[in-house]
């Protein structure tokens, strides 16, 4: 445990350190990990499909604020949409038109959670983000992760009608295949299972984590991940769906162990020693209760020189410099005699 | 002489206004009825337009529908069902931005009076410095 501590605050110091440069880093990363997924999963856009691009692209995000990497996110995913059908990219234009009136507009602060819910999608881990709004945020944080899993839903209806949309056909085509993506769309049964149950996780996960319990984390990651497991468990049987346990149970597993992960970094205390004090004042009786943080100071390393070349060439310099001296002292003996 | 204490203040006052500063900064130079107001205006703008979106994505998905009985509709009753469902949309989503604009305006004047303090308490330390420094008058 200790080595894990030292380790975290070795960390945060470096962190602290270096946040100037970490932050465009990460930024950049995060970036280009989207990026690159979205032309992995729906490169339709040949030109849009090249690395050099994409590196231009995440860098550019890097040195600007999220927003602009969400802008450039669903840029990359309109065109390409647009590229496999004009409805289909139509449609996402709208959907992101949509998003950012009734939400990024206000408030664009946690946009970089519509960049993450699709990447843990693909990931596998879908899970570790409602738990995590619950965890770091205000439960309304769960809106933009929300943002991305409406997007993701799209895509994967897109990516699955892929081979109905990609085919030119006349006019009238053109408006079944509207309706076609539309209806695709608002009939998505899992999707509506997701939101739902991503709203009831935050609000549970938010309640529990603040109460004055001990280990209030740790439960509220814990009923968290079961009242997703259960409610996912129970609307896959529902929407005949049932393939998806497996998915789920190995998904529900990683996420437990990756919020722990996000608990020992952020929320760290030690429940041992809990301390209880009431005292009082004019107007009220206090009862409180201090819980001290978990804290390692990182051990400062101290470089010790085994050989004796520079004491040898110090103690060199020294004699020059007392030779020097008692030529002085005798020049100013001889003045004195 | 650098004085520590001093620098320790500006450095938390440079660093606040970097950056919670600019996130409030636009939000304190109103009141909050004011500002709560200008919210809701563009909360009312924005969900209209959203609205109407929604209303353009059914109307194609429905366009058939729409054609085929457009004769035998009751125009009124479609136009306040319409209706009935905006005020109801568009009531949702203002309360849910006053309720944004009210937290949001109200954590900005918390953290606000923080950085006064702080900024008084600069403003102290700079009196003492010169309290010390200027001549002693006999």
């Amino acid at each position: 445990m200790t080595v894990l501590l030292e380790f975290k605050e070795g960390i945060r110091s470096f962190y602290g350190k270096y946040e100037i440069y970490l932050l465009p880093v990460v930024k950049f990363l995060l970036a280009f990990l989207s990026f690159i997924l979205i032309n992995r999963k729906i490169g339709y856009m040949e030109r849009l499909d090249s690395l050099p691009l994409l590196l231009i692209l995440a860098l550019v995000c890097s040195i600007l604020p999220v927003g602009a990497m969400l802008l450039a996110a669903g840029m990359l995913l309109t065109l390409h949409c647009y590229a496999l059908s004009m409805p289909a990219g139509v449609i996402m234009l709208v959907l992101f038109v949509v998003m950012y009136l009734l939400y990024f507009r206000f408030a664009p602060g946690n946009a970089y959670y519509a960049l993450l819910a699709p990447i843990a999608y693909v990931l596998g881990i879908p899970y570790v983000l409602p738990a995590a709004n619950g965890l770091l945020q205000q439960p309304v944080s769960v809106i933009p992760t929300i943002c991305g899993v409406v997007t993701y839903y799209f895509l994967d209806g897109i990516t699955a009608n892929e081979a109905s949309l990609g085919v030119t056909g006349e006019e009238g085509e053109l408006l079944s295949k509207f309706q076609g993506i539309i209806k695709q769309f608002i009939g998505n049964r899992e999707m509506y299972l997701t939101i739902g149950v991503f709203i009831v996780t935050v609000l549970v996960v938010y309640v529990i984590r603040r109460m004055s319990i001990d280990y209030a984390w740790t439960v509220a990651i814990i009923a968290g991940m079961l009242l997703q497991y259960v409610a996912f468990f129970a609307g896959y049987l529902q929407i005949g769906m049932s393939s998806m346990t497996m998915r789920l149970t190995a998904g529900c597993g990683i996420s437990v162990v990756v919020l722990l992960v996000l608990q020992f970094f952020f929320f760290n205390l030690d429940y041992t020693r809990t301390e209880r004090v009431q005292f009082e004042d004019d107007e009220y009786y206090y009862y409180v209760k201090a819980v001290p943080k978990r804290y390692v100071s990182v051990r400062a390393k101290s470089l010790k020189k085994i050989s004796d070349n520079g004491r040898s060439q110090r103690a060199a310099k020294e004699a020059v410099t007392r030779e020097e001296l008692m030529e002085d002292m005798e020049i100013d003996m001889d003045d004195e005699e | 002489m650098i004085d520590q204490e001093r620098v320790r203040e500006m450095t938390k006052l440079a660093a606040y206004e970097q950056r919670e500063g600019k996130k409030y900064k636009k939000a304190v130079c109103y009141y909050r009825g004011d500002f709560a107001a200008r919210h809701l205006l563009k909360g009312f703008f924005c969900g209209t337009a959203a609205y109407g979106i929604f209303l353009t994505l059914w109307g194609v998905c429905h366009i058939e529908e729409l054609m085929a009985n457009i004769d035998s509709m009751d125009l009124i009753a479609f136009g306040t069902a319409v209706l009935v469902r905006y005020l109801c949309f568009l009531g949702a989503y203002l309360i849910a931005v006053d309720v944004y604009a009210n937290v949001f305006y109200a954590s900005g004047r918390k953290s606000m009076k923080r950085h006064y303090r702080r900024l008084k308490r600069l403003g102290r330390l700079y009196e003492e410095q010169e309290s010390r420094t200027a001549p002693t008058r006999r």
